[in-house]
């Protein structure tokens, strides 16, 4: 039963709906909680001030060779700080790489969605084509029987329905926009991330700076003040310079941790995006064959049903002269001069029998047309096929009287 | 989901739109069968105390069976007799194959008067076609009858009828004196309410209805000369129009009222003329030698038609009433044809023609000129239509002189009742 | 004229044939004239045309009895006052011509007498016409008896059309008895 499919069908659709809408809710949500992993992560990233202390004047002298030393260990460590720094550079432009390596993978989605599109284009043509098939079937149908108008209506409704099915398309299409449009903003929320990064790398290069500069006044201040403040001044110095370095490394590393956690769930997120992305695109095309499948259904019914009509419309013709001929013994004319005509609509039972005679036209003469509908009554029942079959197509036909020119 | 219901419902249109589709499947129909439209007349209902009035309702029967449009039906073989629309049974009446009922029932006003409620029905769609009430006495219940006949045929084949309309007739009897007297009569175009409206010795010939039917023309053929009269019918009136050298005969009124075309015969000599009524004046139309008579007008007063044997044999013509007389022959077929008058739609003429087999009556198509011969008889003569072309009149002469009723196409006919003695020539009134 | 010619055979012919029965053979002319008349052009099977001919053959017989004076008739022109004719003709036979002059001789000699004429149809035709006809078969005697020298002064003619028919009856036997001319002085 037609109506039965037309119930399932609608169900499968429904859920289908649903789960499109589903997934876009779960993409949506991912992205906003990881957009807020990035937020809390970026406050975490402010430089320490350094503070310089004053020192005991005895060991400045006798420390100041050490102090020598130590600056050259210190120049070394800033050089090793700075190689550090490369290092950290580095990864920074292996991760821009790693970033730029889900950009292309992002690209071969998008390209896959595009092979997505193409087919789902293609399949459109072929609907397209399905459209032009049925429409010289209509022009054949329409040059054959004129008159069965209600075919041309059928073809109507069925190039609405395929217009509803494009609309359903073209849902599913701007549905898949926006999730790219979303893949879009997320793209340009890891930009904006890799912005900040290379901000704070800046960052840390003005820190440097200002750490070494703020060290060659130390050392002029302290030059200037000679021998006293310098051991003392030095050994705090060095205090705080091996903390602030210590510092400074665990800030590296938990920001460089932050960066490869930050970058490993943007993978993780990628990859899910992508298997959703992925079931989108199979729901769609099983969605579109099923589409298909039933319009093809509808076609089949719609040609097995004209043709069950249009044996019952050629059964019923090959009565109509028996008709007429009943109808035509049940008229007694009026002998009138002028020229009437009267068009009649009969509505018929299975049997034959007259339901009712409804003047539809009327000839101007009530006499006339009075005679016409006695006529058709008297001639009750009218001829009709022996199958019952006709009935489904024929219910009702009308009569067009005009009176004999003598 | 409206997806859904959409779907659904195209689904739905579309089956439905398959059983629809034939809907314009047309049957012509342009033929039917010429035959009497089958109606019962039930008996009217009648309150015990009256007696008369049992066979009012068959003046209605007999007026529709004359036409030969309608089969009226006898009434013995009614399934039921109803008087009042709620007792009417309409599948009983379509089970005898009528298509049409009137029933009617006739309540006492006081003395003289009753109240006739009367009603025409379709039987098949069960409605009624006209109700109409009518005070009747036994002063005017036949003309109350001949009025419910004419509205019934009207109401059913759409066309005028003459059941209320007169004729006059002149006739010839002989008196207890054994005299011939010779008089002209009005009546019923039935026969019924015969009025003698005048008795003289001599031949009453050609008497002629005025358009507003209340005057009658005559030629009265007296010894030495036929003269041209007029008579007022209500008063008894009358007097002489013409009595022009010869003799003046055949007078026939104008449609208009007006004018007679008449003739007047010299030296054996009959010529056509034209008669002012209110001038005296006269145009003479025809001017050959040989026998020019019976005129009769158009109904559009433009041509005169007349009887000539200026070719071989009696023939009919016709000429230009108002302009140049040009005169045409207008029969070609047949021994003889004379005393033709137009039919009302002008497009026949009624005539009495030889084709054979003596004198019978013929419809001549104007058009085709060809004539069809519709009377039984063949010793016919003063054949006429009725005012409304519903049925033709005539007289069979012979033994058993009568005016006979014929419905157009002649299959059906009556004899006009209470005719006493030898009728001469008949003439039918205007419809008012 | 060929229709005379015609006349005056089948007169001849009566006359041998009923010369030995002496019988009245004055009306055969009129039904042999007619049926013989071609003028209409009518079809072979002429109902009307058969039983004239047969009509007139009787006629011959009953003739005897309608007229119990035809043999003296027929010697005596001057016993004749009827002139009989065709249907729907007025033409006068020379038979009838016969008596005319006959009487037009006695009318001459009396010149106090006026003539009266009086033209009659059968039933058959219609009755205005056969008014005419009869006025038309008037004239046709009148012409003659001027011919013959009596005054148009002293004629008066008329016509009955079929109002007054000399026989009852509807077939030819009475008929050709009422297609006439009537004439008195």
């Amino acid at each position: 039963m037609p109506d039965q499919t037309h119930k399932s069908f609608g169900v499968k659709s429904a859920l289908l709906a649903i789960c499109v809408h589903a997934a876009i809710v779960l993409a949506v949500g991912v992205n906003i909680i990881f957009d807020n992993v990035l937020d809390s992560d970026s406050t975490s990233t402010s430089v320490q001030p350094i503070q310089a202390r004053a020192v005991t004047e005895e060991a400045i002298n006798a420390e100041l060779e050490l102090i020598r030393q130590r600056e050259e260990q210190e120049r070394l460590r800033i050089l090793d700080q700075n190689k550090q720094l490369e290092q950290a550079r580095r990864e920074q432009q292996e991760a821009e790489q790693k970033l730029a390596l889900i950009e292309s993978r992002r690209e071969v989605e998008e390209e896959r969605i595009q092979k997505a599109e193409q087919a789902r284009q293609t399949q459109e043509d072929e609907l397209r084509e399905l459209e032009n098939v049925t429409r010289q079937k209509q022009e054949n149908l329409t040059a054959i029987e004129k008159e069965q108008s209600i075919m041309q209506t059928a073809l109507k409704k069925l190039e609405q329905e395929k217009q509803e099915r494009e609309k359903a398309a073209e849902e599913i299409r701007t549905q898949e926009l926006a999730s790219k449009q979303k893949q879009a903003e997320e793209l340009e929320s890891l930009h904006k991330e890799k912005a900040r990064l290379k901000q704070e790398l800046a960052q840390l290069e003005i820190a440097k700076q200002e750490r070494l500069q703020a060290e060659d006044k130390r050392q002029q201040e302290i030059r200037k003040e000679k021998e006293r403040k310098k051991a003392a001044a030095k050994l705090e110095e060095e205090k705080k310079e091996k903390e602030r370095q210590a510092a400074i490394e665990r800030e590296e590393k938990e920001r460089l941790a932050a960066i490869e956690k930050k970058k490993r769930q943007e993978r993780e997120a990628q990859d899910k995006k992508r298997k959703v992305e992925q079931a989108k695109l199979a729901e769609l095309a099983k969605a579109q064959e099923t589409e298909r499948r039933k319009e093809e259904e509808i076609r089949q019914r719609r040609i097995a049903e004209e043709q069950r009509r249009n044996k019952a419309i050629s059964e019923f013709s090959k009565y109509i002269p028996a008709i007429r001929n009943k109808v035509e013994n049940e008229w007694t004319v009026l002998d009138v001069s002028e020229s009437f005509k009267t068009t009649v609509l009969v509505k018929i039972d299975v049997s034959g029998e007259v339901m009712s005679a409804t003047v539809t036209n009327s000839s101007g003469s009530d006499e006339f047309d009075r005679s016409v509908t006695i006529a058709i009554r008297k001639a009750s029942p009218l001829p009709i096929p022996p199958d019952p079959e006709f009935y489904n197509y024929i219910q009702e036909f009308q009569f067009s009287f005009s009176n004999p020119s003598s | 989901m409206p997806k859904i219901a959409s779907k659904f419902l195209l689904i739905v249109v579309l089956l439905l739109a398959g059983s629809y589709a034939n809907a314009v499947v047309t049957i012509e129909i342009d033929q039917g069968v010429k035959r009497g439209i089958p109606i019962a007349i039930v008996p009217f209902g009648i309150p015990q105390d009256i007696d008369e009035g049992l066979e009012l309702d068959e003046v209605i029967r007999s007026d529709l069976s004359r036409t030969g449009r309608f089969d009226v039906k006898k009434v013995d073989g009614f399934l039921q007799t109803p008087t009042k629309v709620e007792d009417v049974i309409f599948a009983d009446w379509r089970l005898i194959g009528v298509d049409y009922l009137v029933i009617g029932s006739i309540e006492r006003v006081d003395e003289i008067n009753s109240r006739l409620e009367t009603r025409l029905f379709n039987v098949f769609d069960e409605k009624q076609i006209f109700g109409s009430q009518f005070i009747v006495s036994t002063s005017n219940d036949r003309q109350v009858m001949h009025r419910i006949a004419n509205e019934v045929y009207k109401r059913v084949t759409g066309t005028k009828s003459s059941f209320h309309t007169r004729i006059a007739y002149s006739i010839a009897s002989v008196s207890s004196e054994n005299k011939t007297e010779h008089k002209l009569v009005v009546a019923d175009y039935d026969g019924h309410n015969a009025t003698v409206v005048l008795k003289t010795d001599n031949p009453i010939l050609s008497p002629s209805w005025s358009p507003d039917s209340e005057m009658i023309t005559y030629s009265i053929l007296e010894k030495n000369q036929s003269k041209v009269w007029v008579q007022k019918i209500s008063s008894g009136k009358r007097q002489v129009v013409a009595e022009f050298e010869g003799q003046n005969r055949s007078p026939s009124w104008s449609p208009d009222g007006t004018r007679l075309a008449f003739t007047i015969s010299r030296k054996g000599n009959s010529d056509i003329f034209v008669l002012t009524l209110a001038t005296g004046e006269i145009v003479q139309l025809t001017r050959d030698r040989q026998i020019d008579t019976e005129p009769a007008w158009s109904p559009d007063a433009d041509y005169i038609v007349f009887t000539s044997n200026r070719g071989k044999g009696a023939q009919i013509y016709r000429v230009r009433a108002n302009e140049n007389q040009l005169v045409e022959r207008m029969t070609m077929y047949g021994k003889s044809n004379s005393r033709a008058s137009y039919s009302p739609s002008g497009e026949q003429l009624i005539l009495i023609t030889d084709q054979g087999k003596g004198n019978q009556v013929g419809i001549f198509d104007i058009e085709s000129k060809s004539i069809t011969v519709v009377s039984p008889t063949s010793i016919d003569d003063s054949a006429v239509y009725s005012p409304n072309g519903d049925m033709l009149m005539y007289i069979v002469e012979g033994r058993d002189r009568h005016i006979k009723i014929l419905s157009p196409d002649g299959r059906v006919q009556s004899r006009v009742e209470f005719v006493e003695g030898a009728v001469k020539q008949v003439a039918w009134s205007s419809d008012n | 004229m060929k229709r005379n010619l015609i006349f005056i055979g089948i007169t001849i012919f009566s006359l041998v044939l009923l010369a030995g029965c002496a019988k009245d053979v004055e009306t055969v002319d009129i039904t042999t004239t007619d049926s013989l008349d071609p003028s209409d052009g009518a079809s072979g099977d002429e109902v009307s045309g058969v039983s004239e001919t047969d009509d007139a053959v009787q006629f011959n017989i009953d003739g005897d009895d309608a007229s119990g004076t035809g043999a003296s008739q027929a010697v005596d022109p001057l016993s004749q006052r009827t002139i009989y004719f065709g249907y729907d003709e007025s033409v006068v036979s020379e038979e009838a011509q016969t008596i005319i002059r006959a009487h037009a001789e006695v009318l001459l000699e009396n010149p106090d007498a006026n003539l009266e004429i009086a033209g009659h149809a059968d039933e058959r035709g219609t009755r205005d016409y056969n008014l005419a006809l009869g006025d038309q078969r008037a004239a046709a005697v009148s012409s003659f008896f001027q011919e013959f020298g009596v005054d148009v002064s002293r004629i008066s003619a008329t016509s009955y059309g079929e109002e007054n028919p000399a026989a009852i009856g509807s077939d030819e036997s009475a008929w050709s008895l009422n297609r006439r001319v009537e004439f008195d002085y």
